[in-house]
């Protein structure tokens, strides 16, 4: 009696689903190809009023072939990546994310191009693989490049419902200036899977032509019915762009001396050269020459006790240095101003720098 | 010595029929299962019509129709004929679309308690409950409503989707 009391309630209770796809084998990817399905009827029945022995079909089984399907997809680039996209930059990375949604392994080959229509190509495009393993479809985080271990160019095996991390690098040329962008092309082949570390590279992977074999046919699942995918990303060239103005201010003449001041001879004259850089980038190692006029001659200690100086816009800073040819990097010869590169502070996006020094004119 | 071989041979015929005839009687109703596909063609008339073809082969996402059919090979009528039959692993149903001419059809989430697919009900994981969805019915029964007259043949089906 209590037996019969339980099996009521059992058949009253509700049936609990942990989550929507408990209760089958939901991948994006599909079944495995090779899996054999099988399925067998069963019958209950009576003759004659008397229930006989339930009987079983035979299986009727079917076998789930292969179908490649993939992705590639790229990663709105880093701002590493951005950073890193100036002119004559050697190696630049853009990323890409590489899908496998076939219902088996495959592996990838991979063949990156310029596109044509953008304001300049890229030179020297290579592929390069994350040395990281597959990743599951729906928990991919993209990986960064690492040169010394990410020297792959070809995916040797990706489960299936696996994402991987593939980077492309490229040359800027020099000629390419702020703001420009170049167009590259992944393109991702599927090939055979090939055991990791082997080296060696699968074949491409082709569609089973004509009927149904006795083996696991391949079926190309993917847009274009090829077994390829391939899309692009973007390399926008971010440059500083300088800008130079000169202007000159009479400080102080011997007669006036600083009121309303003349430009005769033996006047103080302050040359201003303004270095503005309007680009995306900050300018650095800003190297300056200017040729001083024959008739005049380099004022000394004008500022802090030293003879020019070169004040940087948005906190910047400023410093100063001496005509002298010394350590500094500052020097006057042969009647040039000259200011080394190597020696000065970056000009920040956006900011100007500005070059002050007096003379007095003979 | 050599008349025994005779009637060994006779005694094992006898039991053979014997065999036999048990089998038969155990084994009233003969049950087979197809998978096939439905393909589209043009018939003689040149209209597109379709057609099922059996198969070996699939790709996920590939739809397949399922057939049971049963058929009383004994000399008495067979009755209280219920056809049962789990949704294979790695497929999922196609809602409404088991059907079987004089059967009632009640369908199974965990093959124990049988309902109208509109009946059943399940919990999900915050406790509410909510009508059966059709990937997760795993189990079909077909109850015959008639006897099967000797010799009589009758099919259900439904279809499946490879997973």
């Amino acid at each position: 009696m209590s037996i019969a009391r339980h099996l009521k309630q059992a058949s009253l209770a509700l049936f609990i689903v942990s989550s929507a796809a408990a209760l089958q084998s939901a991948y994006a990817a599909g079944t495995e190809a090779g899996t054999s399905i099988s399925n067998t009827a069963s019958v209950n029945y009576s003759v004659g009023g008397v229930a006989q022995t339930p009987i079983n079909s035979s299986a009727a089984t079917f076998v789930v072939d292969r179908r490649i399907f993939l992705s590639v997809v790229a990663i709105t680039p880093s701002p590493t990546e951005l950073a890193a996209t100036v002119p004559a930059a050697v190696g630049v990375v853009r990323t890409f994310r590489i899908t496998n949604t076939s219902n088996r392994p495959i592996g990838f080959r991979f063949t990156p191009t310029n596109v044509g229509s953008d304001n300049f190509d890229l030179a020297n495009l290579a592929v390069r693989v994350d040395s990281a393993a597959g990743q599951p479809i729906a928990s991919f985080t993209p990986g960064t490049y690492d040169g010394a271990t990410d020297t792959a160019t070809t995916v040797a095996m990706l489960a299936a419902d696996q994402s991987t991390t593939v980077f492309v690098l490229a040359d800027v040329p020099g000629t390419a200036a702020n703001t420009q962008s170049a167009t590259v092309n992944l393109q991702a082949i599927s090939i055979e899977p090939t055991t990791l570390n082997v080296g060696a590279v699968g074949a491409d992977i082709v569609q089973t032509a004509g009927a149904d074999t006795a083996g696991i046919d391949t079926v190309f699942g993917d847009a274009g019915r090829d077994g390829t995918e391939s899309t692009t990303n973007v390399y926008t060239v971010s440059s500083a762009t300088l800008g130079v103005t000169k202007s000159a201010t009479i400080i102080s003449d011997p007669f006036n001396n600083t009121s309303n001041p003349k430009a005769i001879p033996g006047a103080v004259v302050e040359y201003a050269i303004a270095i503005a850089n309007t680009g995306a980038v900050p300018a650095q190692q800003v190297g300056v020459t200017d040729a001083l006029n024959a008739n005049t001659a380099i004022a000394t200690g004008a500022y802090s006790g030293n003879d020019i100086e070169i004040a940087v816009s948005g906190g910047g800073g400023t410093t100063t240095c001496t005509a002298a040819a010394d350590a500094d990097g500052c020097s006057v010869a042969s009647g040039t101003l000259t200011i080394a590169g190597a020696s000065r502070p970056s000009i920040p996006a956006g900011q100007t720098a500005t070059v002050r020094f007096r003379v007095t004119i003979n | 010595m050599s008349m025994s071989t005779p009637s060994h041979a006779l005694a094992a015929a006898l039991a053979l029929s014997i065999l036999q005839t048990v089998s038969a009687q155990e084994n009233c109703i003969e049950l087979t299962t197809t998978a096939e596909s439905e393909q589209s063609y043009i018939n003689e008339q040149g209209a597109q019509a379709t057609r099922l073809v059996p198969i070996a082969r699939a790709l996920p996402g590939d739809e397949v129709v399922w057939t049971v059919t049963a058929k009383n090979r004994c000399s008495k009528p067979a009755d209280n004929i219920v056809i049962a039959n789990p949704v294979p692993e790695h497929m999922t149903l196609v809602a409404n679309t088991a059907m079987g001419v004089g059967t009632e059809i009640t369908y199974s989430v965990d093959g124990r308690e049988f309902k109208a697919s509109s009946a059943l009900s399940v919990r999900d994981v915050n406790g509410a409950t909510r009508g059966v969805r059709p990937e997760e019915i795993r189990h079909i029964r077909w109850s015959y409503r008639t006897a099967f007259t000797p010799g009589a043949t009758a099919f259900v089906r439904y279809r499946a989707i490879v997973d």
